[in-house]
């Protein structure tokens, strides 16, 4: 019913901004924010309806049968790994269910089982509860691109429960910012055009997600790219965050390179781009065969392209610097939802991934991700910049879940920390508001001042870090978990990360809420992409420093708490990040995430194989939140802890910023003087000269020199007629 | 119906040059005006599924020489007509304020012309309106246009008229040679020449016929190495001579290779397709390159053409439906984005009187609306989704891959798009960002706290240029006049319409497409079989 509408989701948002862009002046600053917020609200709305709707198509499986069935195939695993090492024998190697093969009897009795509950004899009960309805997944289709004989482009939605699950994170998330923003950016010169910029992302990102063709995903995937270029700037009178957009939209456009190179391919072997074909094709095989080899290639190509999206590592460099948009734009565009594209895209194009082989990629990426921009983090004085490592850190997580098959645990994480990060995000907007700076020394003991924002941001931290029962630790936890039955080494790094997760977060809340202000030891403001870090700088220089970037506009130099529309939001956010949690929790709501989003058959590991996961993740979080605590929370927490070459390697990043810059980056800029020369001197020196050369014999020929324009046009005119008369006669003559 | 276009413009050329000033261009408006009623109901009423000849209008002219007065349109050329209507109209439009009549009058012969070329079926009659189209434009430039003009209207004209001779003489030598082999009565008509293309495939020269023609689409698309009259014509071309020029005289290359090159000798295309292809890849990097590397912001633009005609050439020659499909939308992309951007450019020029990109900054602080403009339009060219021209791209290279002999040169081909990227966003930094020149930081309004964190950058860099004297105080500037709004607002609604819904266009180009490929198909199949 309401899935008939469902563009509609999409449509509201388009609509906002084409009424803002429009009529911003009639509708006044206010008008257009509450027009904005209004569409999203519709949006939601939808979304929550279509939702529900795709909540009751969809297929039921029974919880018990599916842990019984956990534990039999590892049962069954287990039994293969020892037979196969005890005998060696080919035939074990494939064994279709049913296929007579050499396995022993218990292997065979094991796998019997299996196929019972995957396929229950009539009367008996298995895995699925109910099937799904008819007509879903939800699906339309209109003409779009049509080139006669081919597949082309038509235009489609496919509401999935990934679609449905990622939309209805998307609409709601949106629209709490938008409500948060509407206080936070009031008093901007360009409000009503901030308004239209969030609406047509937020339009384009639900676009995306429901885009039944990988074409449309590509084009609102770059229509998000460019709302965050132009949101980045959105303060396009200073220069960094000129440098800033310019940087993340270059960066992210070699992935969408990647991204257009790979449907290429991908259309011109498989013939269609059709998201429903693909996964089909992928459940029966055919498309391992279609596409041979080049699975491999495409399923890397589209990998880079989410690694451009989502800065995975190497093309992590944009998204720290990205920080230079307004606060909002940080919360929704680079921490809750589009940089959460480049995970949705590989979940949708898990059967290329799968059938080329490409996981194994993805999951060091994302593991090496994850740890590496952890790593930065706690060198960082810039509460954003803390926000914007963690950001990369959780997305290397989801990318490793990936990986190593835990498709359910990624899109799961994803969605907890698109609350909790948001979450996060808008309350650093928030102690950014009240303190007027954005460097954590400078605040000065927020927790006295901001009681709301102190517990909410505790609550989005608290998640972040992993601590039991909050969001981020039944979806961090999930992913450790499909990990670590598949990688020790992957498994390790993750471990390691989840310790620097807590340990970075716990600093950042510590300095921010519990200290009192300090001169930054470093100014994080003054690091910028050509600057040194200024760590040796003297009072004197830093107090001109502060005078100069963080004069607050609204007049007030004591911190104070945000007003009812920021912190509505905030609390909002907060309840919904406790929630997000224990959908997918074994405890309370019977994995119910894991039962409706799921790649194959839903995997629901019974709750006595995950006791020990808990434990240990516990200890990781105490250890890196007892470590905070001890170096920061007695001490003088300005004191530089690490040596200073440390200090300097993490806080610029590795020097792989300005790597790029030096290598890649300068020789593609200074290719343009070669061709420019060699276009001006060689290609058009030839032709003045062979120009040159014709005027020359045609003056001395007529002598006729007036300079006019006007003798010049008739002399070449005559001349070609002349010309042409000679070449048509010798012609006719000739074929006489 | 064709008649009628040739003859409105024609008509109002006359009235105009026998008028003032105030007349002239209000005539030149009215006539344009009609003119693109009358092109967009044609457009509407073709028949797109079918992709034949339409609106036919067949009558001798010179029997002896075979010459007929044969114009027609399909699905490949409606297109044009309507962007040529719309163009000039525009362009009229854009330059309201010029003071001379035969200004106006020059373009809408110009439109004559243009629709003549597009619709021409009979390659004599086609060759006429070819030049035909080429005299008002060399006046417009060298008359109208800035300091180096002279210089750049006869590298124009000597450019033009060598591709010209090259491909009349293959015009002749095609239908004489035609005309011997097959013993029938001599006819330059293309509805006859499409009957023999095994005939056409086996003549003698053919090879050199191929190339005549090329050489003056090439040199008209242009692709490289016959580029460079392209960049003095643009930048010294008048506005609206440089939305004419980029917008519908740069198609005639495009429509020309894929109607009578493709059209009528597929066997060759075929043969020299990779060397094709090269050319046209070279000419999407050079083009790009060459573009990020000019000072001047017209000239940019200018070289931007190259890179995106390089698309075009390479859509065609991988002789697919969609890469066609790619090439034709391109075009038309082409024409209503860069349009646009010479449009906006020649705005800013007029206001700030100079082109240098050094020498300007925060245009959009200064002229909100010219800005906001100016930016869409500079990322329209950069292939922007939801605009027309990334369509244009994506299906111009993905057919060029769907070929496995283009393949390789659709991949390399999308280095285009990131240098493009770069250059654009470069010039859009430069120009548009930034405080305006003569404002202080005090007094722009900027009240948030996170917009006070940059340092006094862009006052020092527009306080040191205007103590320099180069750049006027931006008050003196005004914004866009609703006049000239008007002139952008057809192109800005196109661009956006044909980027979200290809519908409109599509099914016009996909017919015709199905229905040349279909044509030629034969003929290709009996190469493959020779082979």
């Amino acid at each position: 019913m309401f899935a008939d509408y469902a563009l509609w989701i999409a449509l509201f948002p388009a609509l906002g901004w084409l009424l803002i862009s429009l009529f911003s002046r009639a509708l006044g600053g206010r008008g257009s924010a509450w027009l904005a917020t209004g569409m999203m609200v519709l949006s939601s709305v939808l979304a929550i309806g279509i939702f529900l709707e795709a909540y009751n198509a969809a297929p039921v499986y029974n919880s018990g049968k599916l842990q019984e069935l956990y534990k039999l195939e590892k049962e069954v695993k287990a039994l293969e790994v020892s037979e196969k090492t005890g005998v060696i024998s080919s035939e074990t190697e494939v064994k279709p269910a049913g296929e007579a093969h050499s396995a022993s009897p218990e292997l065979l009795a094991l796998e019997e089982k299996v196929a019972a509950l995957k396929t229950p004899a009539p009367g008996q009960t298995g895995i699925l509860t109910s099937t799904a309805l008819e007509n879903f997944p939800f699906v339309q289709e209109w003409s779009w691109l049509s080139i006669k004989g081919e597949a082309g482009m038509p235009f489609g939605i496919y509401y999935d429960q990934l679609a449905a699950i990622t939309i209805l994170m998307v609409a709601v998330v949106a629209t709490l910012i938008h409500l948060f923003s509407i206080g936070y950016m009031s008093g901007e010169d360009r409000y009503p055009t901030f308004f239209a910029y969030i609406n047509l992302f937020a339009a384009a990102m639900l676009a995306m997600v429901m885009s039944k063709n990988l074409f449309h995903v590509l084009l609102f995937w770059e229509i998000m790219g460019v709302m965050s270029y132009l949101l980045i700037g959105f303060f396009y009178k200073k220069k960094s965050a000129q440098q800033a957009q310019k940087k993340a939209f270059l960066t992210v456009r070699i992935g969408d390179l990647a991204f257009m190179a790979g449907l290429f391919w991908l259309y011109s072997r498989l013939g269609t781009l059709d998201i429903p074909t693909i996964i089909a094709q992928g459940q029966s095989g055919e498309l391992a065969t279609a596409l041979g080899g080049a699975a491999f290639g495409i399923g890397m190509l589209l990998f880079i392209a989410a690694v451009g999206k989502s800065a995975q590592f190497p093309l992590h460099v944009w998204l720290p610097d990205a920080m230079e948009g307004p606060t909002p734009v940080s919360a929704m565009i680079h921490a809750a939802t589009m940089v959460a594209a480049g995970v949705y895209l590989v979940a949708r194009a898990f059967p290329i991934m799968e059938a080329g082989h490409v996981t194994i990629v993805i999951a060091w990426i994302g593991g090496f991700t994850a740890l590496f921009a952890a790593s930065m983090a706690p060198a960082q004085s810039d509460a954003k910049k803390i926000m914007a490592f963690s950001t990369l850190s959780q997305l290397g997580y989801m990318f490793l879940a990936l990986g190593v098959f835990g498709y359910t645990a990624a899109m799961f994480h994803l969605l907890t920390h698109a609350f909790f990060k948001a979450l996060l995000f808008l309350g650093s907007g928030s102690m950014i508001h009240g303190s007027g700076t954005q460097d954590i020394f400078e605040m000065d003991h927020l927790a006295k001042y901001q009681k709301w924002t102190l517990g909410t941001v505790w609550i989005g931290a608290a998640s972040l870090m992993g601590i039991p029962f909050f969001a981020g630790f039944w979806s961090k936890d999930e992913i450790l978990h499909v990990v670590q039955g598949e990688n020790l080494p992957l498994y390790l790094m993750a471990c390691a990360t989840a310790v620097l997760t807590a340990f970075y977060t716990s600093r950042m809340m510590i300095i921010a809420f519990h200290k009192p202000k300090t001169i930054s030891p470093w100014n994080a403001a003054v690091w910028n992409q050509q600057g040194e870090p200024s760590l040796n700088m003297t009072k004197v220089d830093l107090d001109e420093q502060n005078k100069l970037e963080h004069g607050h506009g609204h007049g007030s130099s004591h911190p104070h708490e945000s007003g009812p529309e920021m912190i509505v939001p905030l609390v909002l956010l907060a309840t919904l990040a406790m929630v997000m949690g224990f959908v997918g929790s074994p405890l309370l709501a019977d994995n119910w995430f894991q039962r409706f989003v799921y790649y194959g058959i839903p995997e629901v590991p019974p709750l006595s194989s995950l006791w020990v996961g808990f434990i240990v993740s516990a200890v990781l979080v105490f250890v890196g939140v007892g470590s905070a605590f001890a170096l920061y929370w007695n001490r003088d927490h300005t004191v530089q802890i690490a040596p200073n070459w440390l200090t300097r390697l993490l806080q610029r990043r590795y020097f792989i910023d300005d790597y790029y810059y030096a290598s890649v980056a300068k020789i593609a800029f200074d290719l343009q003087f070669v061709f420019a020369w060699f276009d001006r001197v060689v290609v058009d020196g030839i032709v003045d000269f062979v120009g040159g050369a014709v005027t020359v014999i045609g003056d001395s020929l007529r002598r006729v020199q007036t300079g006019g324009v006007g003798w010049y046009a008739s002399l070449t005119v005559i001349g070609a007629v002349v010309m042409v008369l000679a070449f048509a006669i010798a012609f006719a003559g000739g074929a006489k | 119906m064709i008649t009628l276009l040739i003859l409105i413009p024609i008509l109002g050329a006359i009235i105009a040059a026998a008028s003032n000033t105030e007349v002239a261009k209000r005539i030149a408006v009215a006539s344009s005006l009609i003119a693109t009623v009358l092109s967009a109901v044609m457009y509407v009423q073709y028949n797109a599924a079918g992709g034949q000849m339409a609106f036919i209008e067949k009558v001798p002219w010179i029997p002896s020489l075979g010459i007929t007065y044969h114009v027609a349109l399909d699905g490949l050329s409606l297109p044009f007509v309507f962007l040529t209507a719309l163009l000039t109209l525009v362009s009229v439009l854009a330059q309201f304020s010029e003071k001379q009549k035969s200004f106006y009058a020059l373009f809408l012969v110009m439109q004559a012309g243009l629709v003549g070329v597009f619709a021409s079926l009979d390659l004599v009659l086609y060759f006429l309106f070819w030049e035909v189209v080429l005299i008002p434009m060399f006046f417009i430039i060298g008359v109208w246009g800035y300091e180096n003009r002279r210089y750049a209207a006869i590298k124009f004209v000597l450019y033009s008229l060598t591709g010209s001779v090259l491909m009349l003489v293959a015009i002749l030598a095609l239908g004489f040679g035609v005309a011997a082999a097959t013993k029938q009565p001599l006819s330059f008509d293309y509805d006859v020449l499409k009957t023999q293309l095994e005939v056409i495939k086996t003549l003698p020269g053919i090879g050199l016929i191929f190339w005549g023609f090329l050489a003056a689409f090439l040199i008209k698309l242009p692709a490289f190495p016959f580029h460079t009259w392209l960049p003095h014509a643009h930048t010294e071309a008048p506005t609206g001579g440089s939305i004419m020029l980029a917008g519908v005289l740069l198609k005639m290359g495009g429509y020309g290779i894929l109607r009578f090159n493709l059209g009528l000798m597929p066997g060759e295309m075929q043969f020299y397709q990779t060397l094709l292809a090269i050319l046209a890849t070279v000419g999407v990097v050079y083009g790009a390159y060459c573009a990020m590397a000019q000072k001047d912001l017209k000239r940019m633009v200018a070289y931007s053409s190259v890179n995106h005609m390089g698309y075009v050439l390479l859509g065609i020659v991988s002789m697919t439906a969609m890469g066609i499909h790619g090439a034709v939308y391109q075009m038309v992309a082409h024409g209503i984005i860069t349009g646009l951007m010479f449009m906006t450019v020649g705005f800013l020029s007029h206001r700030t009187h100079t082109r240098a990109i050094a020498q300007m900054t925060g245009i959009y602080n200064a002229m909100p609306i010219l800005g906001a403009i100016m930016w869409l339009a500079f990322l329209g060219g950069l292939g922007l989704p939801g605009m027309a021209g990334f369509i244009g791209e994506y299906t111009a290279l993905s057919g060029a891959v769907k070929n496995p002999d283009t393949a390789v040169y659709g991949y390399i081909s999308l280095l285009g798009i990131i240098i493009t990227a770069g250059f654009i966003l470069y010039a859009i930094q430069r120009v548009l960002l930034g405080r305006a020149p003569g404002t202080s930081s005090s007094d722009d309004g900027d009240t948030h706290s996170e917009s006070h964190a940059d340092s006094d950058h862009g006052l020092l860099v527009s306080s040191s240029r205007t103590a320099s004297g180069h750049t006027a105080h931006s008050s003196k500037w005004h914004d866009l006049n609703p006049l000239e709004i008007a002139a952008a607002a057809p192109l800005i609604v196109l661009a956006i319409v044909l980027g979200l819904y290809p519908n409109l266009l599509t099914p016009w180009i996909d017919g015709s497409t199905q229905a040349l490929l279909e044509s030629i198909k034969t003929v290709m199949a009996l190469k493959a079989g020779g082979n």
